[in-house]
């Protein structure tokens, strides 16, 4: 592990830069910039802001605090891993000539995502700031951050080496990623789900992920309902996350000479 | 010191894995037996490069030149074999890797440049040359969209020679921007020689091998079939691609003029020396008859032409060409209907054996004006002759030829033709005596160009 980091650390100039020009290009390559690339995420928040608060007949303002506090953790979740699966693929012509490593290209979107998120995330913050008032809570947000971060790193590097062989787990990973929303607490609460199978559907580790973020913007609310310790959680994600990554880092270690021959 | 060892180096690449990309393909492909088919790109590749040399990679599309420079660079891994790299290498395989048309040309030279290798504070060192070189430091903040494709090049050439490196690997990417920046990039590739930094150069063109390295390979097929000193090399690949060529040529002349050549008469064409030779040619929509003739060693126009059964035959009764490769011309109205390569073997008999004729260079004096011939010389000789380098000296020529027969030339008359240690009499008599005569020389150059020999040996 610590050759890992001296690794990364030794090529940090390199992944800084693929990073840069990642983000580069996906907030300056329009007229609108920065405001267009948030456009899509806005317009997706809009449409169920209308629509679920309706069907669940909550006040709007409330689901829509409570809404975005969760949808943007996990779209960092979905859109991290996806980009990062594909990204050996994406990047093949710069692998195939170059000495960089294929590791390097996935940290360098690791690192593109992540900042993509913080800037969605400042805007949650801003937000929600202007309704409800910042809890000591929002202390354990960067350790929630770091559990995402690696989390979605140990994913991304696990699909990564998959995805050249079986391009299609793209589509599945799309479909996944929709029922997954589903079976977490980002559109109803979790006082929602019956308390007879509210334990089950406390195993997905990503539902508690979630949960957290929302604890820590929402503490301070009174129409926030304690269900979980913050900090309890943030240690069992941090097991979980610490596992997933070393799991898809072994993975990654193991087939991503016989993957890069097919990109 | 080699910095760059290669050890019996194997790689090969296998197809049957490439099939199935996607789960669907695998499900579907189940049960099915699989077809594996392995490609070998190199074989048993055994390389040493010195430190500060440049070195050529010759061949062919396909020939694995760029799957050995992707080895050296560290890209790939060989299946088999040991590579063993000293100090930090950079491979520049395509032009602009990486270059975003959205970004400036600024972020562009960071981005290229960081994918060659460098670190931030490097690049920031360099950054004024590099834009220097490149003359375009008016336009840095510009988007590279809007450069033209020559000077996105100009941009990227600039970059690939500003890295620090140790060893530098090129790949077919020098016949690139206008005539002006590509002196400039030669001068700048000599310069990184003469800083001792180590190049090696894959091209399927001889020119600029030739212009650069000092050493070089030519692969095909994944095998090195020729090493050694880059001029040689080139001669020897740019000979091979000219045999290629007329080989494609004829066939394409053969399809045109509906030229078919009898069934004797395949590939290698073998001929033999001083037997009946016949050449048959089946050919159409001529006006005139064409000649046949050879081109080589020596060239000769001896055949009788006759138009027999819609053939046309060319026959003599004496082929009169020594051992050697030649290429038959067919030629009609001054132009060239067809051109092949083939051999001309001596027949292995004795009559032939001392027919065999091979004349001397010879280039020393006191030699200069006397030409010796001998009847039969030892192989390794032979090869010495043919390459313009065997000088015999007077105290070695008896030793030196195993021959029964020899023949002595002077003022373009034969002076001698008898048993060889009678002619060698004659010899040592005329170079004591030091008769030198001026036309002697004229056919001298002659007889080493290989042109005049045949009428020599007929002259016997």
């Amino acid at each position: 592990m610590l050759k890992y980091l001296r690794r990364i650390y030794s090529s940090k100039d390199v992944i800084l830069r693929l990073a840069f020009t990642d983000l580069k290009l996906r907030y300056v390559g329009s007229y609108l910039g920065l405001l267009w690339s948030l456009l899509e995420p806005l317009l997706f928040i809009l449409v169920y802001s209308i629509v679920f608060p309706l069907i669940l007949k909550a006040n709007f303002l409330e689901w829509f605090l409570f809404f975005i506090c969760g949808l943007i953790p996990f779209r960092y979740l979905k859109k991290s891993t996806m980009e990062m699966t594909t990204c050996l693929v994406d990047y093949s012509s710069i692998l195939e000539k170059s000495r960089i490593s294929a590791e390097n290209v996935i940290h360098a979107k690791a690192i593109s995502t992540l900042v993509s998120f913080l800037i969605e995330l400042s805007i949650v913050f801003v937000l929600v700031s202007f309704f409800v008032q910042p809890s000591i809570f929002i202390l354990f947000l960067p350790f929630a951050i770091g559990i995402s971060f690696l989390m979605n790193l140990g994913l991304g590097l696990y699909l990564s080496v998959i995805y050249p062989k079986a391009r299609d787990i793209s589509y599945i990973l799309t479909i996944f990623f929709e029922a997954l929303m589903f079976l977490t607490p980002i559109v109803y609460k979790i006082e929602y789900i019956p308390s007879l199978y509210r334990g089950v559907y406390l195993l997905n580790p990503i539902a508690r992920l979630v949960y957290v973020y929302q604890a820590i913007f929402l503490h301070s609310s009174p129409k926030f309902t304690e269900y979980l310790s913050v900090p309890q959680e943030l240690i069992l994600l941090f097991l979980f996350s610490l596992a997933v990554f070393i799991i898809g880092y072994k993975k990654f270690e193991k087939e991503k000479e016989i993957s890069l021959e097919l990109i | 010191m080699s910095v760059i060892e290669l050890k019996d180096v194997w790689k090969k690449y296998s197809l049957e894995r490439e099939k199935a990309t996607t789960l669907k393909e695998k499900f579907v492909s189940i049960g099915k037996k699989k077809e594996k088919e392995e490609v070998v790109a190199l074989k048993e590749i055994n390389l040493a490069i010195e430190k500060g040399e440049c070195f050529g990679i010759l061949g062919k599309n396909g020939s694995g030149k760029t799957t050995l420079l992707k080895i050296i660079a560290g890209i790939l891994k060989p299946n088999k074999g040991k590579v063993k790299i000293e100090g930090k290498v950079v491979p520049i395989l395509t032009l602009g890797l990486g270059f975003q048309r959205e970004l400036t040309a600024r972020e562009n030279v960071y981005l290229y440049a960081s994918i060659l290798g460098m670190k931030k504070k490097e690049i920031d060192e360099n950054y004024e040359r590099i834009v220097k070189f490149s003359e375009l430091e008016n336009v840095m903040d510009v988007k590279l969209k809007d450069f033209s494709d020559g000077m996105v090049m100009r941009l990227s050439f600039s970059i690939a020679f500003h890295v620090n490196v140790d060893i530098i690997l090129i790949d077919e990417v020098l016949a690139v921007g206008d005539a002006a920046f590509q002196t400039k990039c030669l001068e700048k590739i000599k310069e990184l020689k003469e800083e001792g930094k180590t190049i090696v150069m894959v091209s399927h063109s001889a020119e600029d091998i030739k212009r650069f390295c000092d050493r070089a390979l030519i692969l095909d097929k994944g095998k090195i079939i020729f090493f050694g000193e880059a001029r040689k090399v080139c001669e020897k690949y740019e000979e091979i691609i000219e045999s290629e060529r007329l080989k494609r040529w004829n066939e394409e002349a053969e399809k045109e003029n509906k030229i078919e050549f009898d069934a004797f008469f395949e590939y290698p064409y073998v001929l033999k020396k001083g037997e009946r030779c016949e050449i048959s040619i089946k050919i159409e929509n001529f006006t005139e008859l064409p000649n046949l003739f050879f081109e080589g060693r020596n060239r000769a126009r001896v055949f009788s032409k006759k138009l027999e059964d819609e053939k046309l035959v060319f026959r003599t009764d004496s082929l009169p060409l020594s051992e050697g490769e030649y290429n038959i011309w067919i030629e009609q109205n001054n132009k060239f209907l067809i051109r092949r390569p083939f051999k001309v073997l001596v027949k292995n008999s004795k009559e032939s054996e001392e027919n065999k004729v091979y004349m001397l260079p010879s280039s020393k004096a006191p030699f200069q004006d006397l030409t010796l011939v001998f009847g039969e010389i030892p192989e390794k000789e032979a090869e010495e002759f043919e390459k313009g380098k065997a000088v015999f000296v007077f105290e070695n020529l008896e030793s030196a030829t195993n021959g029964k027969n020899a023949c002595l030339f002077k003022e373009n008359k034969i002076l001698a033709l008898d048993k060889k240690e009678v002619v060698l009499e004659k010899f040592k008599d005329e170079i004591y005596q030091n008769l030198a005569v001026k036309h002697f020389k004229e056919i001298l150059i002659k007889t080493e160009l290989g042109r005049s020999l045949i009428a020599y040996e007929r002259n016997c």
